[in-house]
């Protein structure tokens, strides 16, 4: 018995969910390649250097707030399922806010390919931060909400099964799954309130023409309310995967439950008030708000440098479990030939990495030496483009057979995938940092200049871009190798009743140890309210009080 | 049990614990017995990384790249 | 609550480094004149000609008895005004300060290779104070997306000896 036959319904929710993701990750992924081509120019015969903003919106949208939001809706609706042991309350409710969510996507997809399109008016290369007055068409703004709205179902349906679990068993602690999921659902509450303000409240009735000016300073600041969270939304799952799964995948048990809750309600409470730190480069934003953001935000390194330990920890444990020894020698008894495992593994050392120059992008004055440079793709390709990607991607390894009831197959390309994908990222991510500390922008499809040189600090540009081009082609493979073992098992896989080993032991410091008060959700949920609303409240109120739509400035195409 | 894992799905009858089931396990680690030592080592050398390269990005790399804003 | 000894200890040790990293953009911001741009005005993008963006280009001040630049700059679909066309030219060791807004979209103003680096946003304008210090010229980059010609975005800074520098280009 594995998932499938267990909650059979779930499991077409998540299989459903899946599919979407990956479709996103395979276009967008495909744009990434176009782009790491066309940028260094060492290839620009697929599209011209006007469409390559198209490619990028593509790009960010499809793998930034497509691929993660679906994939994690099938996560969340395997380990709430499996966690509170039910099936989705209401079938067509949860069928309904999967149809919102694509039908959402498929608007915002042909929005943005529209501008592929000679002549087409459906157009949005506007990127995924779609800042204004450049204008996308309506299409995009309204399949994005729609997107939302349907994450916000799905949401309301993990607390409906909640709700109705703890009516059974009122006295029993919050499985660690379920508490992952409500948690990152409840800052997605919080944080896309500035979306929603934003989108709907702003862009929408402007796209259509409702309005006709607008304040560029305002949507911007409510896209970052939203933006510095997002960035945990898709980022918690991933720690879900690392303090959840991989304890077991390494051999061991996760160390600590208890760490593992008040990481994620410090992530709840701080992931929000800190949007400006996006913004230090901005003008119309007092020095002071800055600084607040950077103390919260460097407050938020806590959370994660405890997951480090907590995470090693358990794997550390799981290693010794296997005969590991000494101080480092225990890492080489870790499973190195297990896809699920090395994905993880190797992601979490790309998030060490990662970690580094998000500290550097953090800290206010320092950032400026790297502000909008292609520094800040390399770094959230480290982040999101494989800590996040590629612990989804080995997942999948594990979740896949569990959710159709196949066993894995070609196991050997399976393997090379992350170790490829970690090799493609290191020359690729290594390079654009270097490239951002000389000056080369990002979001740009010529970054090559009539009147000057950029003057590398570290290496040569050649080199550079040599590696960025190579390392985006091995990314690729690498993502074509995924695709290719996920068809191939999904649907020639062979069937088993057991097709992997799902069992998750329980911690070594288990909830009997965690003090009760971390499961209070209303206590901390409000305290989160509270934050936003200290940080925000004043600084949002100074830019409406002369207007919401003034000093304005015209629409312009994109 | 609160976990979940009592309710896995493949939770097992034999009433044998998790780890003497997988072949791979050579010996249980308890918590009592279990010290992390070398995540403490992994981690300090992180410490020690992060530290010195924060120096020298913020007082070599950004401080030694002027002009800068000064007001 | 079991926290393990060692994962206290690291607890503790990463609230140093959190400290380690504020005391360092403090001490950097207040001792080594490291600063970044605040809130300076507003201003309405349709009607940039009745302001000194109007005329856009530098302007000698004297402020504190001292001799000092101004450099209004607008940053237009696809083009720094002035910085393109003609280089922006200032004197070196000489304290400058730049006020940049943008009549449409979103820009930036980023000159490579230093941490001048600014975002141009309409309705709103940027100031910041700088001191070049050396002779060479700079390329300014627009590092935020404009729209599909972005990356033709180029200026020119040049930084010339005090006594070379040519106040016939001066804007009134
Ligand atoms: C095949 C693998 C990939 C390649 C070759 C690739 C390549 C690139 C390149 C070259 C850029 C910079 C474009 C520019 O600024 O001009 C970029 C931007 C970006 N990438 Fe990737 N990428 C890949 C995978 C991913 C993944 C898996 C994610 C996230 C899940 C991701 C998220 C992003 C985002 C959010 C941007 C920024 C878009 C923007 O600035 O608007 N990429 N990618
Ligand atoms: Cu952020
Ligand atoms: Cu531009």
């Amino acid at each position: 018995m594995t998932f499938i036959h267990k909650y059979p319904k779930a499991a077409k929710v998540a299989k459903a969910n899946f599919i979407v993701a990956f479709i996103a990750l395979a276009i967008g992924g495909f744009f990434g390649f176009v782009q790491a081509l066309h940028r260094t120019n060492v290839f620009r015969g697929f599209f011209n250097s006007g469409e390559y903003y198209t490619l990028l919106t593509g790009h960010g949208v499809l793998l930034a707030l497509i691929f993660t939001t679906f994939f994690i809706a099938g996560l969340f609706v395997w380990g709430v399922t499996r966690s509170l042991d039910r099936e989705p309350e209401n079938l067509a409710y949860t069928w309904s806010w999967f149809w919102l969510m694509t039908i959402g996507t498929i608007m915002a997809t042909v929005a943005i390919l529209g501008g592929l399109v000679p002549d087409s008016s459906i157009r949005a290369a506007v990127l995924y931060t779609f800042y204004p007055p450049l204008q996308a068409h309506p299409l995009f703004y309204i399949g994005l909400a729609l997107v939302v709205v349907g994450s916000w179902m799905a949401g309301a349906d993990w607390f409906w099964s909640y709700r109705k679990w703890r009516g059974e068993n009122p006295n029993e602690r919050i499985p660690i799954l379920s508490f992952m999921t409500l948690f990152t659902m409840l800052m997605w509450y919080v944080c896309t309130i500035g979306l929603a303000l934003e989108v709907v409240g702003l862009l929408i009735p402007w796209s259509l023409g409702l309005v006709t000016e607008i304040e560029p300073l305002l949507p911007r600041t409510l896209f970052w309310f939203f933006g510095h969270a997002v960035v945990y939304f898709w980022l918690l799952p991933a720690y879900y995967v690392w303090y959840a799964i991989l304890p077991k995948l390494s051999g061991g048990r996760l160390f600590s439950d208890s760490m593992t809750r008040i990481v994620f309600i410090i992530f709840l409470l701080l992931s929000t008030p800190v949007g400006y730190h996006h913004q230090y480069a901005d003008p119309g934003i007092s020095v002071g708000f800055k600084f607040y953001a950077m103390a919260s935000t460097l407050l938020l390194l806590l959370p994660s440098l405890i997951t480090l330990f907590t995470v090693v920890a358990s794997m550390e444990h799981g290693a010794r479990q296997r005969g590991g020894k000494g101080y480092l020698k225990w890492i080489g008894k870790l499973p190195w030939d297990r896809p699920a495992f090395v994905g993880c593994a190797l992601a979490g050392i790309m998030f060490a990495a990662g970690g580094f120059s998000g500290m550097i992008n953090a800290s206010m004055n320092i950032n400026l030496l790297i502000h909008n440079t292609i520094w800040v793709p390399g770094h959230f390709h480290l982040t999101v483009g494989t800590a996040v990607a590629l612990t989804f991607m080995a997942i999948t390894y594990w979740l896949l057979p569990q959710l159709t009831g196949r066993k894995l197959k070609h196991k050997t390309l399976a393997l090379i995938q992350p170790y490829a994908w970690f090799l493609g990222m290191t020359l690729m991510s290594n390079a654009m940092h270097r490239a951002g500390l000389a000056g080369v922008p990002r979001r740009t499809a010529e970054p090559e200049y009539m009147g000057f040189e950029f003057e590398p600090i570290f290496g040569t540009m050649t080199e550079m871009k040599w590696q960025i081009a190579i390392g985006g082609t091995i990314l690729t493979i690498s993502l074509i190798l995924f695709l290719w073992v996920v068809v191939a098992s999904w649907l020639a896989g062979e069937k088993s009743d057991k097709p992997v080993d799902d069992h998750i032991p329980e911690p070594l410091s288990g909830v009997e140890h965690t003090p009760a008060i971390l499961d209070n959700m209303k206590l901390w949920f409000t305290l989160a309210l509270v934050l936003v609303i200290l940080a925000y409240a004043f600084p949002l109120w100074e830019m409406v009080a002369d207007g919401i739509f003034s000093p304005g400035a015209l629409p312009r195409p994109s | 049990m609160p976990d979940e894992a009592s309710k896995s799905t493949n939770s097992n009858e034999s009433g044998k614990s998790w780890e003497e089931q997988d072949p791979d396990i050579v010996r249980e680690v308890t918590i009592d017995e279990y010290k992390p030592y070398g995540t403490l080592t992994l981690t300090l050398i992180y410490f020690a990384i992060v530290a010195l390269m924060w120096v020298f990005m913020y007082f070599v790399e950004f401080a030694g790249n002027a002009p800068s804003i000064i007001e | 609550m079991h926290i393990h000894k060692f994962e206290q200890f690291w607890i503790k040790l990463s609230f140093v480094l959190i400290a380690f990293f504020v005391a360092t953009v403090v001490y950097g911001f207040v001792a080594m004149d490291l600063k970044v741009i605040g809130d300076h005005a507003t201003i309405d993008p349709q009607n940039l000609a009745d302001t000194k963006f109007g005329n856009p280009g530098v302007r000698e001040v004297t402020r504190n008895g001292q001799t000092e630049y101004e450099v209004y700059v607008q940053t237009i679909q696809f083009a720094f005004n002035p910085g393109t066309a003609q280089p922006i030219e200032v004197p070196v060791d000489t304290r400058v300060t730049f006020y940049i807004t943008s009549p449409d979209v979103l820009h930036g103003f980023d000159v490579a290779g230093t941490n001048l680096n600014t975002m141009a946003i309409p309705g709103q304008v940027a100031k910041f104070t700088t001191i070049f210090p050396e002779v060479r010229e700079y390329g300014i980059v627009c590092n935020e997306y404009c729209g599909p010609a972005h990356h033709v975005m180029e200026g020119k800074i040049k930084v010339v000896p005090k006594s070379e520098f040519d106040k016939s280009n001066l804007v009134e």
